[in-house]
């Protein structure tokens, strides 16, 4: 077997170095890039005739998304935890170092009630099994929170993480808030990638939040705030706070400790 | 000398605009005694419905049943319906049939809709399984919409009867940005547009194998949309990229018989920091108005696009006017010692509620030279 030239080898191995550095060079930059994916769904339509089933037909529909590693869509399913954003101010509350809201610095508060209005005359108006509406069968499966004068009060996060999503749910036909949404609302992602929703808001469309919170900016348990409450898409002013555990709407409860909560 | 003279022609020529910005008063009502204004829809023809709260103390409001009122107005402003409405159903919209629809959801959408006639006889309740109504501009189809962040059908239901004519099942995508995010029944032969992903298309629930257009990659994840009027819709979309902390925010004005985007524009946020877009795109706060489209997402600097000119359907961004709400609508008001703050409602109209009566103006919009 011939022996290959020393110059050879030191060409490949050359070549070898380069490619490695291209691809490390690289590779953060593929991880960071919003990628489109198309793939091929079913479309199922249901037919319907005086209220009777009359049977359904489906045909393959090509559609495309955005994805990327990064990208989340609120369930909760996609992490971003591996390397947790540092930017953004953490809107008006910011984030600080103290935190007395949460001793074992778990990342949630150690007692709710105390903790997201930062006063312990807190009311829980609805629980996540209170009956909606009250006369019906359905459920909340979240929680009412309400203060004396809440309407502009500030709420605080009752998680340390990063901000998902800073909105306002609007009508398809009239671009109004929708009456009975979430009005401006914003998500927050907790360390374990799970969603918490604080509604009804005091937004404006340059600030939904009403305090500056930006999507990406750092919050910290009981000591940012999240928003000013408002009446945004309810009838009362109240704050509806909903937890998404694993893209599953889940009572707070199961995760917040309770330290005896007054019932309004 | 010349600048002083050039700042006062300018002043002047602010405070003509200004006078010259006469609103159009579109109702104004006194409230009945007892209650309190909540919300307000109008039709095309003119129908306009008064939602009222009674007067109890807050945590009353959140914790009990409670009725609402409902009133509503012919073209002529004439009262021709005032009715209790039990069950906290709450006024949502007027359909283009001038059909009333009330929903009794929270949050989560409608369990519920209730329809009535402008006389506020009830035609029909039917479960709306907690989704939203969209009504369509032309025929009588209702569509029932998952929520902003839901993933579900979508039912079409007769406007007279609330019968199902058809359900749409999500796509058996992979993952939640495949879900219906946004939907708009048309109510012609089936027709509605949906948004799924980056992709827009119309299609029939008549003719299923049909796809009159389609828009493969609008540019971002669609989000939400808006009925412009009976022909356009504006789409909102992005993208999110929390590693780089980039976000994009965009929305396409697209003309729904042909699928042609007349406009588009995407804004972003880096690092924090909102370009002068982001935000208006972000909260979909646009309108078309006397053939202008404006994006009004900040009251103070308001953005008017002249309709192009160059024969092509569109509104062009490079002769852009900077614009705002009549100040006279817009200023908060202080009367027997209390603060009015009056409210725009979608960019359209200006809402001012006195406490013992409500007026309601037609935005109007002057351009700021």
């Amino acid at each position: 077997m011939r022996r290959c030239p020393k110059s050879v080898w030191l060409v490949a191995l050359f070549l070898a170095f380069f490619m490695f550095g291209l691809v490390n060079i690289s590779w953060p930059a593929m991880q960071a890039r919003t990628d489109l994916v198309c793939s091929t769904t079913w479309l199922v339509v249901e037919y319907w005739t005086n209220g009777v089933y009359t049977g359904s037909s489906s045909t393959p529909y090509s559609e495309c998304s955005f994805v990327n590693s990064y990208y989340s869509d609120g369930g909760g399913g996609q992490g971003t935890t591996e390397d947790p954003p540092q930017g953004g101010s953490g809107g008006g509350g910011g984030t600080t170092t103290i935190n007395n809201y949460d001793t074992n610095g778990n990342g949630i508060v150690d007692c709710y009630q105390t903790a997201i209005f930062h006063t312990t005359s807190l009311f829980i108006t609805s629980q996540c099994n209170s009956a909606r509406p009250k006369s019906s069968t359905g459920t909340h499966d979240a929680l009412d929170l309400w203060i004396a004068g809440i309407d502009g009060k500030p709420a605080y996060s009752v998680c340390t993480g990063t901000v998902e999503k800073v909105a306002v749910e609007t009508d398809s036909n009239t671009g109004a808030i929708k009456e009975g949404g979430w009005g401006y609302y914003v998500e927050i992602k907790d360390a374990d990638g799970n969603i918490w929703r604080y509604a009804h808001l005091k937004g404006t469309s340059q600030d939904k939040s009403g305090v500056g919170l930006k999507a990406g900016d750092s919050v910290s348990a009981g000591t940012s705030k999240v928003g000013l409450c408002d009446t945004s898409g309810t009838q009362v002013a109240h704050l509806h706070l909903e937890y998404w555990k694993d893209g599953v709407k889940t009572c707070p409860t199961d995760k917040l400790s309770n330290c005896g909560a007054n019932k309004a | 000398m010349k600048k002083i003279l050039s700042l006062a022609v300018l002043l002047m020529g602010l405070v003509v605009i200004d006078s010259l910005a006469q609103v159009e008063t579109i109702l104004e009502h006194n409230i009945p005694p007892g209650w309190r204004y909540k919300s307000f829809a109008v039709s095309r023809s003119d129908i306009k419905a008064l939602y009222f709260l009674p007067v109890l103390p807050d945590e009353v409001l959140l914790t009990e049943d409670h009725p609402g009122r409902l009133q509503v107005f012919n073209e002529k402003n004439n009262l021709i319906a005032d009715l209790i409405i039990e069950d906290n159903y709450r006024l949502s919209k007027i359909s283009r049939n001038d059909r009333i629809i009330l929903c009794d959801g929270e949050e989560s959408g409608c369990y519920h809709i209730k329809v009535l006639d402008p006389s506020g006889k009830e035609m029909y309740t039917t479960k709306a399984e907690g989704r939203w109504p969209v009504t369509a501009p032309y025929g009588k189809d209702i569509a029932l919409v998952p929520g902003q962040e839901d993933v579900g059908p979508v039912s079409i239901i007769d406007e007279d009867t609330g019968r199902e004519k058809a359900r749409i099942s999500p796509p058996t995508g992979k993952d939640k940005t495949f879900r219906i995010a946004a939907f708009f029944p048309l109510g012609e032969d089936g027709l509605y547009v949906q948004g799924v992903g980056a992709t827009l298309c119309l299609k029939s629930y008549l003719h299923i194998n049909e796809v009159y257009w389609k828009i493969q990659d609008i540019g971002g994840n669609i989000k939400s949309g808006v009925f412009l009027n009976d022909e356009y819709l504006a789409i909102r979309y992005g993208t999110d990229d929390f590693r780089d902390h980039k976000f994009m925010a965009g929305v396409a004005i697209v003309e729904w018989r042909t699928g042609n985007i007349l406009f588009k524009k995407k804004g972003f946020q880096t690092n924090g920091v909102q370009d002068r877009w982001f935000s208006q795109l972000e909260s979909l706060s646009v309108l078309v108005n006397n053939d202008s489209l404006y994006f009004y997402g900040n009251p103070n600097d308001v953005l008017r696009l002249p309709r192009r000119s160059d024969g092509r359907n569109g509104w062009d961004e490079n002769r852009s006017v900077k614009s705002k709400f009549s100040p006279g609508q817009i200023g908060e008001i202080t009367l027997g010692g209390k603060l009015i703050k009056p409210e725009i409602h979608a960019g359209k109209y200006v809402i001012t509620d006195f406490g013992d009566a409500v007026r309601i103006e037609k935005s109007k919009f002057v351009d700021v030279r």
